[in-house]
Parts: C-alpha cells; structure tokens; sequence
C-alpha cells in the first residue's frame, strides 16, 4: 500500500532521513522504533507531505505522493496523528471532531462517523461541548486519534501515542487502535515505546540515526538481541 | 438635568462612532488572529475602498443599495490580491516584518488613492438620510445614525455567525490556532489567508461608506486606523466580541471626554488609555492572559 | 596577498576621510548641507539600531526624542544667549535618556506588537505636549532655532555648521562602537536572540532593556538637537508619526544590527526626498514602495544585499585566482 524508496529527508538543517526504504502492506500494522531524534516523525511527516524529501520517493495505492501539500494526501486518503497531538485547543471536542472530517460532504455520513468513534471513545462523546485543551492528556490523544478517523483514511499515520500517558492509558488506547485496525484501517506506528508497539504491530522497522538498522515480523525484533538490549530492556 | 441630557446625547454620538471603530477593529483582529499580523495598513484599505464606493456613487450614480454590495466584492478581491501580492510572504517571520510591510503597503496605497483620485477632501453623500431630528428632551437623532448603528450590528452578527456556525467559518479559527493540523484536515491554508485578508478587506469597506459621510472624505482619514488599533487592543486583540465592545466603549469614552473636557486633553486621551491597557492590561479587557511557550 | 589588501583598505579609508575633512572647499554649500543632514540621520539610525537591530526592540515613538533633543537645543540657545550648544545636545540627550529610560520601564511587560504600538501612543502624546505647550515650545507654529554658541562664537554659516556636526557625529560613533564591542553590546544580541535564553545567562532583562532605551534615546536626542541647529527652524510636525516610520525605515533599508547598515539607510533616506524634490506627491509612494521591496525580497536590507554581493563577488575572483 504505501512504498517508500531511498528517501533522504532535512528537518531544517538536520540530515534526518539519510536513505530510507520501507513499505507497509495494506492490512497491517507496522511500527517504526528508535530513540529520540532517530528520524520517525520525519519519516510521518515526509509522507503526510509536511516536509518534501529531497530525493527518493514515496508511492500510495501506486501513486507518487512525495512533493504533494498535505491537504491533498489527505483526500489521498492518509491521516497523520502529529506527535503532541496537534489539537485545536480553543475549539470544543465536537468542534476538533468536525475539522477531521473538513474534507467530507455529507453531512449525514459525518454524524454515522461520529457515532462510530464515540463508539471507540465514549468519553468523547461525553466531552464533546469541552474546549480541548481542558481534557486529560489520555482523553487528548484519544481526541486526536478519533480526529483522525473522521476522514476515513485507509492508512492513519499514528506518532507516539503513548507519550505522556499512563500505562493504564496506553494500554486502553492500544486495545482501540487494535481494533480500529481489525475495521480495515492499515496503520503506521511510530513508538518509543517498543514493548507496547510490538504487541500490536505486525512488522516493524528499527530507526537509528536517520537509518534503518533492524527490520522485520515483530515476532523476530522481539528475539533480535540488539533489540532486546536497546529498546526492550532486557 | 441637562447634564444627564447631554451625557445621554455623547453617548448617543459615541456608540454611532464606536461602531465603526468596532468594525474596523473586528477586521484587524480577523486578520491578526487568522495570520498573526497586526494590519497597520487597515485604515488606507478602508480609505482605498471608500474611494471606490465614492467613484460608484458619485461618477456611475449608482444607488447605495448597489454600491453596497457592489463594493463589498471589490474589496474582497482587492483583499485578495494585497495578500497575495505582499503579505504573504511575511507570515511567520518576526514582528518587525509584518509590521513594516503593512507600513509600507499603507504608504503606497496612501499616496495611491492621491494620485488615482485626489488628495483634496471630497463630500461623500450620506447613504442614510442625516436630517436631523430633536427629541423631545432635546435629543438629536439622525436616520443617518440608526442606520450606521444597524449595518454595523447587522455586519457583525452576520460575521459572528459565519464563523461560528459554519464549516468556513469553523476552518478560519481552526487554522489560526493551529496552521499545521489544519493542513493535516485538508484545509489549504494559504486559501484561508486569503479568505481573512478579503474579508477584512469587504467589512472595511463598508465602514468607511458609513464613516465617510460623518467626516470628510480624505486621504488622511486613515487616522481611524490608530482608533481602531485602540480599540482592538482595548478589547483584547484576539477576541471578536472583544473588538466591538472595545470599539463602541472607546467611541463613548471619547465623546464624554471631549464634551468635559479641553480638546488636546481628548487626543491625548485615547494614547493615554492605549497605553494603559498595553501596560496595565496586556490581554485587553475582554481577553485571556498568554503563556509564553518554551 | 594580505598586506596588499590592507594597503588598499587603509588607502580608500584615508582617501576618503581626507574628502569628508575637507569638504567645504571641495564642495558648495547645499552639498555641504546635504552631508550635515546625512550626518545627523546616521545618528539617529545608531539609536534606532541599538532598539531595532541589536535588542530587536521596535519602537515607532523615537521621533519624540528627536523632538525632546530639538525643542531643547532650541529653547537653551534661545532663552540663554551664547549657552554652550555642547551642553544643550547634552541636555537634550540625557533628557530623552531618561524618558526612554521610563518607557523602556513601562515597555518591560510588552513586546513585539504591543511594544510597537505602545511607542506610537508615547509618540503621540509627546507630539500633542509639542504642539499645546506653546510658552515653551511656540506651540503648532513651531519656534526658531538660534544658531549653536560656545560663548560668544557663533556657528552660522554651512561650512561652521558642517564641521560642528562632523565631530559631534564622530564623537558619538565612536562611543557607539566601543557600546557594541562591550558586554553591554554583546547582552543586547543575547537578548534579541532569545529573551529566555539570555535570562539564563544571568542577563538582567530590566537592566538592559531600560538601558537600551535609554541610550537609543540619548543618541535621538543628540541628533534632535543637531537638526534643530541645522534647520533652523522647527515645528511640531517634524516630530510626527511619519517621521518615526521613517527612522525606522533607515535601519531596516539600511540593514539592521550593523553600523554600515546605519550609514547606508541615512544616505538612503535622504537621498530619496532630493531625487524627487519636485515631486513631492510621490515621495510616500517611492518611500513605501521601497520599504516593501526591501522586506519582501531583501530582509538583512541593503547592507545584507550588499554583504551577499560582495560574498558573490570575492567568491567568484577566488575562483579566477
């Protein structure tokens, strides 16, 4: 579904992608693990077209989507969850909801659409006249994470979701995106958190400084040694 | 008795300036809250497309229920293309930027609407009749000022529902709080600039149609601008409804001032409260306090 | 390959001191006026850039200080015949000082736009006090500025005028370089930087800020002075709005944050009006236009325009060589 060949990508000044393949197969959840500044937002921000690689390329669905604005890859049909959530945090919980679906018509599908990620996030609907920037960090991510379905992507982009939060938290928020991938969504997870990503994912990659350095079935990463040591604490 | 007469009148007087501060004002918040710059050239817009509304009425003798709507478009595409010809490339770079290139837009149009038209004053008829009438209690009223004063409300809650209610309006005030999780919503920003800069641009021009006739129609009238920046930040820069009770209490402050008081001691008194509030009450009257970010 | 370059360095720098030195007998009179007039906005532009170019601090009410700095010169020379016009630019100076000291105090909570518009209030009601103390002032009419004494010599003519003008600027540029070599200079980058940052390094923001204006105001007022002797003649209208813009625009055509930058805008800014002394209608068009340009396509202003050309140039002669 999504390929991505030999990208090299500049955050600012900072070569932060230095060749980069990677491909995610339509069904599936992949993650992208690493430390801090090994490149994983960038990889999600190069492919939601925040930022253009300057050499390499990215394909969706067999299109060429490196050097499109973003505005368009979303009616492209991905969605990028940013790392901090990225909320508008004066407008009310509804209100963040009904931007996700900006790029949608009928307004009868949005309110069969609400209805589904209420579904995921009873707390939401609850919530829904609170001004966003009021709810917990775990309501938070939950909000930016139904945001994000509102346009019905087939590939969400999710980056950190665990950041901040309570294990209980994750754990909740985990079991939800698990689901949401068992409706059909394929998702890209970029995590810190190794031991959590790997419970879900199917394939991951390892980011170390701008460079893919393990890849493979997160059966194996969990067995791979530098893994194990690195990421996992063992 | 008399006092409260006459205290009545300036109040009467004030809100029907206030109005027009509040519109004016209403538009250099849209633009600050949509884009972060603060529009120094608001009021040579204001004074440009009241030119124009001058030339339709005036050269073409079109009705002002045409010259209305009329030069609302015009703006609006005129706002456009100031944008796109100028402001747009200083969004996200410093104050110092902004702030100059909307100086220097001002000049330009200044000496523009002088050159294209005249820097003489002209007489702008009044598109509401302004008899005057004496209350009984000695109050004087005009249509003119019922007029001005219904417009402007009737211009504002229109734009208060347009942004609050509407998908549009919802992705304007989506995208001043967070330009780049809007573009992650699809919305295409630079459009939504474009869309402040013209609809700030159209509301000016109908303040100065309903200015111009109280005053006299010149290139120097931009001074309203001063006013207006007053008034938004009297009423909090970032807040709407803030503008327009900023506008209309200025309007009346002013009034009252200058009625008891010397007339240098009037001009002096709108710095004076600018000041102050900068000082005293950065967030204005109406808004929140900001955190700085680290 | 050094030395030859320093020789033709320390040739065109005493070629041209030994013109400005000895101008008046190379040049006529309005010429010799135009360079006084150069002078005395180069001093302002060093005041401007201490706000603008180094603590990154705009203020747009610094023509209430070439205000404060004029009326004084004017007033002292009026009021006390053959009054020491060294001592009334001081005056001048050190009054403006202190008033920039209290609006850079009150400006302490503001920044950036605030701060922008707050120095436009200051500025307006400074320009509204000029106009209505008229028993000091001459009021909207303006008064006469007597010509600068030192006891009973007079500097009358052009020529005196020029050289008195001269040294007060060399003065002045000197005490400003060796500002911007210290520690002072130095915190006043810190902060343009990153407010927070120089907060960590032990930089007081109160301390320079209100330092800061302070001395932006003593080098404005120093030049009001000099201008009220030069023109003559001053009103309130010379210490307007506009004018603020326009001291503002100098260091930005100019190029903030370099004393090059400072004499450039100057030219500049002066230049413009007498190219188009007939036409005057188009002065604010051509100023504007300007502005604009420099903004959108050359934010270092000329100064950076012309550091990237020379960059250009001496990257394209190592080639050669």
């Amino acid at each position: 579904m999504l390929k991505i060949t030999n990208i090299e990508v500049y955050y600012g000044n900072i070569y932060a992608l230095k060749s980069i393949s990677l491909e995610v197969d339509q069904g599936n959840i992949v993650t992208v693990l690493g430390a801090n500044g090994a490149g994983k937002s960038t990889l999600l921000k190069a492919i939601s077209g925040l930022i253009f690689p300057v050499r390499g390329g990215i394909e969706f669905m067999q299109e060429r989507i490196n050097g499109i604005s973003p505005h368009r890859i979303v009616r492209m049909g991905i969605s990028h969850v940013p790392e901090g959530r990225e909320l508008f945090p004066d407008l009310t919980v509804l209100e963040n909801l009904m931007m996700g679906a900006y790029i949608k018509k009928k307004i009868k599908k949005i309110a069969d659409d609400l209805d589904v990620i209420y579904g995921y996030f009873p707390i939401l609907r609850e919530r829904k006249s609170q001004i966003a920037s009021s709810l917990s960090g775990g309501e938070q991510q939950m909000l930016a994470i139904g945001r994000g379905l509102m346009s019905n992507p087939r590939l969400l982009l999710l980056d950190e979701p665990s950041l901040g939060l309570a294990p209980r938290v994750v754990e909740g928020i985990y079991r939800i995106i698990r689901s949401i991938n068992g409706e059909g969504t394929t998702i890209l997870l970029v995590e810190q958190n190794a031991k959590v990503a790997l419970t879900i994912a199917n394939y991951g990659y390892v980011f170390e400084n701008g460079k893919v350095t393990v890849v493979g079935k997160s059966g194996e990463l969990l067995q791979n040694e530098h893994v194990k040591k690195a990421y996992l604490g063992r | 008795m008399q006092l409260l007469i006459e205290i009545i009148q300036q109040v009467i007087f004030g809100t029907v300036t206030g109005c027009i501060y509040a519109l004016v004002a209403t538009c250099m918040v849209l633009i600050y809250k949509g884009t972060g710059i603060l529009n120094f050239a608001q009021g040579e817009m204001v004074v440009f497309s009241t030119f124009i509304s001058y030339t339709l009425r005036v050269v073409f003798l079109l009705p002002y229920w045409v010259v209305f709507p009329l030069s609302f478009v015009i703006s609006w595409f005129f706002g456009m293309l100031l944008e796109a010809l100028s402001f747009r490339r200083v969004i996200g770079k410093p104050h110092l930027n902004s702030l100059m290139a909307c100086v220097a837009v001002g000049m330009i149009l200044r000496n523009a609407t002088g050159q294209i038209w005249t820097f003489d004053d002209l007489r702008m008829p009044p598109p509401f009749s302004d008899q005057v009438f004496t209350l009984p209690l000695g109050l004087v009223i005009s249509p003119l000022f019922l007029g001005i004063i219904s417009i402007s409300f009737s211009i504002m809650i229109v734009f208060y529902l347009f942004l609050n209610r509407t998908r549009v309006g919802l992705s304007i005030r989506a995208t001043a709080q967070n330009p780049t999780a809007a573009m992650l919503m699809g919305v295409p920003v630079s459009y939504v600039y474009s869309m402040c800069w013209a609809i700030s641009a159209s509301i000016g021009s109908i303040a100065g149609i309903l200015i111009a006739p109280l005053l006299v129609l010149n290139v120097g009238m931009f001074i309203i601008i001063l006013k207006a920046i007053v008034a938004a930040v009297l009423g909090g820069i970032e807040s709407l409804p803030g503008a327009v009770l900023g506008g209309i209490l200025l309007g009346i402050l002013e009034n009252l001032i200058g009625t008891f008081l010397p007339s240098w001691i009037r001009q002096i008194f709108v710095w004076v409260i600018l000041l102050g509030v900068i000082i005293a009450i950065p967030q204005g009257l109406w808004g929140r306090k900001k955190q700085k970010r680290v | 390959m050094g030395h030859w370059n320093d020789w033709r360095k320390v040739l065109g720098y005493g070629i041209l001191g030994a013109v400005i030195l000895t101008a008046p007998f190379l040049f006529g009179t309005y010429l010799i006026f135009v360079f006084s007039v150069i002078c005395v906005y180069i001093l302002v532009a060093l005041g401007m850039n201490i706000l603008a170019g180094y603590t990154g601090m705009l203020s747009l009410g610094s023509q209430a200080f070439f205000g404060i700095g004029a009326y004084c010169a004017a007033v002292l020379s009026t009021r006390l015949v053959g009054f020491p016009f060294v001592i009334a630019l001081l005056v001048g100076g050190l009054l403006s000082a202190v008033i920039g000291y209290l609006l850079g105090f009150s400006a302490l909570r503001t920044s950036g736009v605030y701060l922008a518009i707050a120095t436009i209030a200051f500025g307006m009601i400074m320009n509204e006090i000029f106009g209505e103390w008229s028993s000091l002032t001459g009021g909207q009419s303006g008064m006469v500025a007597p010509a600068p004494a030192l006891g009973s010599i007079q500097f009358q003519s052009s020529t005196e005028l020029y050289y008195l003008i001269l040294f007060v600027s060399v003065v002045m540029l000197i005490l400003f370089y060796n500002l911007i070599s210290s520690n002072t200079g130095r915190a006043f980058i810190a902060i343009r930087e990153s407010e927070i940052s120089a907060q960590s390094y032990g930089i007081s923001l109160v301390k320079y800020k209100t330092l800061a204006f302070a001395i932006s105001a003593f080098y404005v007022g120093v030049a009001g002075g000099l201008y009220a002797y030069l023109m003559k003649y001053i009103a309130p209208i010379d210490f307007r709005l506009l004018v603020g813009i326009e001291f503002v625009v100098i260091v930005i055509v100019g190029g903030l944050g370099s004393i090059m930058g400072s004499i450039f805008g100057a030219i500049i800014l002066f230049a413009l009006p007498q190219i188009f002394a007939g036409l005057t209608y188009w002065q604010e068009m051509v100023t504007g236009l300007v502005l604009l340009l420099v903004i959108l396509f050359l934010p270092d202003g000329l100064n950076g325009g012309l550091n990237q050309l020379m960059n250009l140039i001496r990257r394209h002669s190592d080639k050669r060589a």
